[in-house]
């Protein structure tokens, strides 16, 4: 049999790893880098880049060229984040026929999951050319965070790359796979993950051959990408009171201050000082402007220091579901490439008390700890045991807008839990299950998961009919509710089918279509 | 077409057999030597099965008063055994029924155990119902379920907010350090405030909410401080439009008064006389049209402002919204009105 890979597929940067002769290894590209950027272009002759070529043309070809579709994948078009998405990002997105949002290059249109397949398809290749095999089967990663609607996008779009997914394995908790891999130490650990575009805090223990997740939690919309906004606000500011020029509307010059924003702040993880600077970054009567600035990490600092509190308040929350206080935690690991700003690491290393671990790469470590996984489940030795949980109470809307909670956040995975339900009409023949992911009381700010309607229920005053619905979330995190009338024996279930998620027929649709194009680039 | 849970409807804890049938099926198995799973552990599932509705511990294999870290250490060694990861993808037949409902049913035995208020439910409702004596799967085990699954889930939400308040207990001095330093961002908010350094305060406030989210205070401040940022720049806007409006750079006073509607978004007649320029200086008539329109919904009763926007309509060519809008404006004793309803 082949070997199974570990993918890491991350908003910004995407990494390939694998197991041989027992041992983790990350795989480099082509151009011998371990990670990949998950970015992707159709240049102007029509040509289609992932990785390193599109993220080198992105200045000149800014409008068609993805990069953090990740923060998309799962969502409604009219969620917030994606709004968001809209009025920052040089692409375009628009909305798709199942109302999620797609992203439009050249003139086509993609859905979320064809984007992240072509992603994925290169670490597929990647890895196939170093192992100088076939690679079929693949564990890939998403943050804990990650609600049923995204998890699934994701899975579709190993499909679309013709993987099989074996599972979906939590960043954080793929990274404490890695870190406890060899090591028989009875501790509890605190995974830290700061990338582009997610944060992830996760609370684990392990101990006898067995890594149990105790609480997880995060913001699926906050990452890097923040701080370099905060960095491109300030630059644009100061350039418009020094040169009375707004750079707003310019596309090029803002592609260029993400870039050099970007640039400064890893900068400034090493040094206390960056120089920015942008030669003819704008024009007008006058003749030709020129950014040039020096940002300081102080100024640096201040920019982003809510978004740093934010993420310890998260903490604190997650902690305080794990029943644990910081003095607690035996070490913390830091993972995501954001972890290397100094103000990241000292207010981490402030809250726990303690200096993060040192011995893990922040970028390698999770598609390392899902290459693990992939070994773990397929082989016949006896290996690491891992209990995760769902990040988000599972529940449905009940009569005036609330949320009943069927499953707890933090319940361990796989988990199956019914409960039974009534009318509330007399001679009320069908009942509508709407399933709902979340933490607030009122339905209608949950994501809504799906919906189905159980029809044919007995003829009975309201509140006699006995409808048992059950739960059911497995070790992907993917969840699938039927229900029941227990006096006809009624039943209807459904693999609830979130916003973004594409039908059989449609995934295969899309695999032909590449297929199709595959072999058009090899004439 | 709502559907209510008759949990709330009729109080929790009502008997509901059907739901200890679903916890704990029924199965027929026999050792099957051409699955993929060794006959030995086919019969260690066979027995483990067949005693799920033993008493929690047992099933967990720990004494009566084993304490948390034994409890813990028992799930741990038995998840080995029963996590269906470790048969993953096998030919298991009727057996990947049995892993699934032998791992459920000791995650319960472990959740609910491992907390001394639920297990002190447990430990009740087992000696009270007489079943407790772990004869078997089949006789006495419904009543078991049933009187027991309901209580012990309130217990379980007890459970978790005690676990909750435990640990947030630790949380104490770093929380004191995050409001001492949510103070002092306030403060110099309030002093930028007073030096009338707007944006600046502003600014620190919002850091104040970051670290100190829950002051009721901070965010009525906050937005107190927000609005006069905003009625600043807004004033300031508005006077580089007049400056602008003086030089006759009439494109420039658009861009600001727009910006200054964006600041003061109630104000119609800001949004009447960006919607002039941009109709009859910039000649966009998108933006002329919703200008327009924010006017007419601030003062509906604005004569002059339906008319404008009737006016933007004819010369956007949509002629039913500029008779609907010119008819409004006539109705309300606009003067010039009448005049471009009768050039329609
Ligand atoms: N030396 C550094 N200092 C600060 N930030 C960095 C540094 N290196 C990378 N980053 C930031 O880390 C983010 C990418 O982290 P990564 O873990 O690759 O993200 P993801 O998992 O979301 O793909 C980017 O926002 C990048 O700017
Ligand atoms: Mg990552």
């Amino acid at each position: 049999m082949g070997h199974v890979i570990g993918i890491d597929l991350g908003t910004t940067n995407s990494c390939v790893a694998v197991l041989e002769n027992g041992q983790p290894s990350v795989i480099p590209n082509a151009g011998g880098y371990k990670t990949t950027p998950s970015m992707f272009a159709i240049t102007q002759d029509g040509k289609r880049l992932v990785g390193h070529l599109a993220k080198r043309q992105a200045i000149t070809n800014s409008k068609s060229t993805v990069y953090a579709a990740k923060r998309l994948i799962g969502r409604r078009f009219d969620s917030p984040e994606v709004q968001t998405a809209v009025s920052v990002s040089p692409y375009d997105i628009v909305e798709g026929p199942n109302e999620d949002a797609r992203i439009e290059v050249s003139g086509k249109t993609f859905t979320c999951p064809e984007v992240a397949a072509f992603i994925l398809r290169e670490m597929k290749r990647v890895a196939e050319e170093y192992l100088g095999e076939p690679v079929q089967e693949a564990v890939i990663t998403v943050p804990a965070y990650f609600n049923d609607a995204q998890r699934q996008c994701t899975k579709d779009a190993g499909k679309i790359a013709g993987l099989d997914v074996l599972r979906i394995l939590n960043e954080p908790t793929a990274a404490a796979l890695a870190y406890s891999f060899n090591r028989n130490e009875e501790e509890k650990i605190a995974i830290y993950d700061l990338g582009g575009g997610t944060f992830d805090i996760s609370i684990l223990e392990m101990s006898d051959g067995v890594v149990e997740v105790i609480a997880t939690a995060g913001n699926t919309f906050l990452g890097g990408e923040d701080f370099d906004r905060r960095i491109v606000e300030h630059l644009l500011d100061e350039f418009q009171q020094a040169e009375g020029i707004d750079l707003r509307g310019d596309a090029m010059a803002l592609q260029r201050l993400k870039d050099a924003a970007e640039k400064a702040k890893c900068d400034l993880s090493a040094r206390e000082s960056a120089e920015i600077n942008l030669p003819f970054i704008a024009s007008d009567d006058a003749g030709p402007r020129h950014l040039s600035v020096e940002l300081s990490r102080d100024t640096l600092e201040s920019l982003v220091h809510d978004i740093v509190e934010g993420t310890l308040k998260t903490i604190e929350d997650c902690m305080g579901d794990a029943g644990i206080s910081p003095d607690q935690i035996d070490q913390v690991i830091l993972v995501g490439g954001q972890t290397r700003t100094p103000l990241v690491q000292n207010r981490a290393a402030e809250y726990f008390g303690k200096r993060p671990h040192k011995g893990v790469n922040p970028d390698e470590v999770v598609a390392i700890g899902a290459a693990i996984q992939g070994e773990t489940l397929t082989s016949e030795e006896e290996n690491p045991l891992l209990l995760d949980v769902t990040p988000l109470s599972l529940g449905i809307a009940t009569f005036g807008g609330h949320f009943a909670r069927l499953i707890e956040r933090n319940t361990t995975v796989p988990v199956c839990k019914s409960h039974v339900f009534t009318t509330t009409r007399d001679n009320q023949s069908a009942v509508k299950i709407r399933v709902l992911q979340g933490e607030s009381e009122t339905a209608a700010e949950n994501d809504l998961l799906g919906e189905f309607v159980l029809g044919g229920i007995r003829p009975a005053r309201k509140g006699e009919p006995e409808i048992d619905v059950s739960f059911d979330i497995d070790a992907n995190g993917i969840v699938s509710v039927s229900a029941r009338d227990t006096t006809t024996g009624k039943k209807q279930s459904i693999t609830v089918n979130a916003t973004g998620t594409l039908s059989d027929d449609e995934i295969q649709q899309i695999i032909e279509e590449q297929e199709l194009y595959e072999v058009q680039l090899k004439e | 077409m709502d559907c209510v849970p008759s949990g709330e409807a009729q109080g929790e804890g009502q008997a509901r057999p059907r739901q200890t049938r679903r916890d704990l099926p029924q199965f027929e198995l026999e050792i099957d030597e051409s699955l993929d799973l060794d006959p030995k552990i086919q019969e260690e599932l066979i027995e483990f099965v067949g005693g799920l509705s033993r008493p929690y511990h047992e099933i967990l294999g720990v004494a009566p008063d084993a304490d948390t870290r034994a409890i813990k250490k028992a799930y741990f060694q038995k998840s080995k055994r029963f996590h269906p990861d470790r048969y993953f993808r096998k030919n298991l037949g009727e057996y990947e029924a049995v892993i699934d409902t032998c791992f459920k049913r000791l995650l319960e035995a472990y959740e609910l155990l491992s907390d001394p208020a639920t297990r002190a439910e447990v430990q009740k409702s087992e000696t009270s119902s007489g079943s407790a004596t772990g004869d078997g799967p089949s006789s006495g085990d419904a009543a078991t379920g049933s009187s027991k699954t309901p209580r012990v889930s309130g217990a379980v939400a007890a459970r978790r907010l005690r676990r909750r308040m435990s640990g947030l207990q630790g949380h104490k001095k770093i929380r004191q350090e995050r409001k001492q330093k949510a103070k002092s961002f306030f403060e110099s908010g309030i002093a930028a405030f007073r030096g009338e350094r707007w944006l600046e305060a502003a600014g620190s406030v919002r850091l104040a909410i970051a670290f100190d989210p829950d002051n009721e205070v901070y965010r009525e401040e906050f937005g107190k401080v927000q609005r006069k940022a905003h009625e600043m720049r807004a004033a300031q806007l508005q006077k580089q439009a007049d400056a602008a409006m003086d030089l006759r750079d009439l494109g420039e006073a658009f861009s600001h008064l727009e910006e200054a509607f964006h600041y003061r978004p109630f104000d119609g007649e800001l949004a009447f006389r960006a919607a002039q320029l941009a109709w009859q200086v910039v000649g966009d008539l998108h933006k002329a049209k919703d200008l327009a329109s924010s006017a007419c919904e601030l003062e509906p009763e604005n004569g002059a402002y339906h008319r404008v926007l009737g006016q933007i309509y004819k010369a956007a060519g949509l002629a039913a919204n500029a008779k609907r809008e010119l008819e409004t404006a006539v109705r309300l004793k606009d003067k010039e009105a009448k005049a471009e309803l009768r050039g329609l």
